[in-house]
């Protein structure tokens, strides 16, 4: 019997579930946006080509899209998870085993948390980017997919992709250690963890948009 | 109030006698399991290996597999010892396939499962080999504990044996009805496994 570290473990356990388990939404997601701009534009801009069109795509993926969507997507999958887990462990008097058992609580439950959700969301910032440039191959009408690409990450300035993926770290890790405040409001009662973790979410996905509002609205 | 003697862990390997002598450190905690917290943070405190029985809480954490529960305060505290963690666990399964007819294969695939799929018999088997793991100098027990327990693993004197065949000394925390010679918050010593199945006999 083989053990890793148990701090490398729950990390990683944190990257699958936030990660892994979200790939396939924001794939979706990735690819519905790409349609609905390619939409717009053909409507209300049917002068610009498709290349153009990629182009700003790509740059509003960068700079909002792929942070917005994402997070969102991590709201719903991974706080209500953690919530709840962390709660019914609360209830269970798990936490009260690792404290007695000497080991912390910050460094076992909540820092792999974190650093899981902070890389899994980078990650899927990345991914979002990568699902739009990919649409855009078969969206904006050209013949060659290199220089599909090649208009499309024209868009991406790599200051606002630096940005974005800082962004992204930053805000995993506040979402995620708010909501491990659970531990300290959760009230010893089954039914009151489902309210707990809805609560959280919400929460969560308001602290998502003020933090992105007040960035695109103090700095850009 | 309870007093619970904490000073003389730094003299565990001078006392030798059965009931050690305590030193009154008052210790300010309003309930038991208040209690029970404060002398496990003062065992990680001075880095005395050791394990905690109770009826109540402690059990297995939820979410991740036996094996991992059995290692995670092992590893935890003492890292890189992984070989030896293993020759406890084979030591521990020698044993208990021997006394308790459990195949190797039924005790790998209690170790690969997670705590709520193991009935009663499998959940005291991996608490009690949690506790044997560590190689205890102190085990804190909430005499309710010995009460609370129903599958026939803890009743086995061989068992005991190995478990607490090193054990240095057990803390009651709590008073049961029945604690016939047996001072709360004391330390007492247990150098023969009989001796405690005895006094087990007696609490039940």
């Amino acid at each position: 019997m083989r053990e890793a570290n148990p701090i490398l473990l729950s990390f990683q356990r944190q990257l699958f579930f936030s990660g892994v388990q979200s790939a396939l939404p924001v794939l979706l997601s990735g690819i519905l946006c790409s349609v609905v701009i390619f939409r717009i534009s053909g409507t209300f801009m049917p002068w610009q080509d498709g290349g153009e069109v990629a182009a700003l795509l790509a740059d509003l993926s960068s700079d909002l899209l792929a942070i917005l969507i994402p997070g969102l997507i991590f709201c719903a999958r991974s706080i209500s998870a953690i919530t709840s887990e962390l709660g019914l462990m609360q209830i269970n008097g798990e936490i009260r085993a690792l404290n007695r058992l000497g080991i912390p609580i910050s460094s076992y439950i909540i820092l792999p948390r974190v650093a899981g959700a902070s890389v899994a969301l980078v990650l899927l910032y990345i991914y979002f980017i990568a699902a739009v440039v990919a649409s855009c191959i078969v969206l904006d009408g050209s013949n060659s997919i290199v220089l599909s690409v090649i208009s499309a990450l024209k868009g991406v300035n790599a200051f606002d992709f630096t940005l974005g993926i800082i962004r992204s770290a930053l805000f995993a890790s506040i979402l995620v250690w708010r909501s491990s405040r659970t531990l300290k409001k959760q009230k010893r009662g089954i039914p009151d963890v489902s309210r707990t973790a809805s609560n959280a979410v919400l929460e969560a996905m308001m602290t998502l948009l003020v933090m992105e509002g007040i960035w695109q609205i103090a700095f850009r | 109030m309870l007093f619970v003697n904490i000073m003389s862990l730094q003299n565990l390997s001078s006392v030798n006698d059965k009931l050690a002598e305590r030193l009154y450190i008052e210790c300010e905690a309003a309930t038991v399991q208040a209690v029970f917290d404060k002398l496990c943070r003062c065992l990680v405190i001075r880095g005395v290996p050791f394990s905690f029985l109770s009826p109540v809480e402690g059990n297995l954490i939820s979410n991740i597999s036996v094996a991992e529960n059995i290692c995670l305060p092992l590893i935890w505290h003492s890292r890189g010892e992984l070989e030896e963690v293993e020759n406890r666990i084979k030591e521990f399964l020698t044993v208990i396939s021997s006394i308790h007819k459990v195949e190797e294969e039924r005790i790998l695939e209690i170790l690969q499962a997670r705590p709520y799929e193991l009935g009663l018999y499998e959940y005291d088997l991996a608490l009690m080999l949690r506790v044997f793991i560590r190689k205890p100098k102190v085990i804190v027990i909430d005499p309710e504990w010995f009460m609370a327990i129903n599958s026939s693993i803890w009743h086995s004197c061989e068992l005991l044996s190995i478990l607490f065949g090193q054990l240095v000394w057990i803390v009651p925390i709590n008073k049961p009805s029945k604690l016939p010679g047996f001072e709360l918050g004391c330390w007492h010593h247990f150098s023969d496994p009989e001796d405690l199945m005895q006094l087990r006999g007696e609490w039940v």
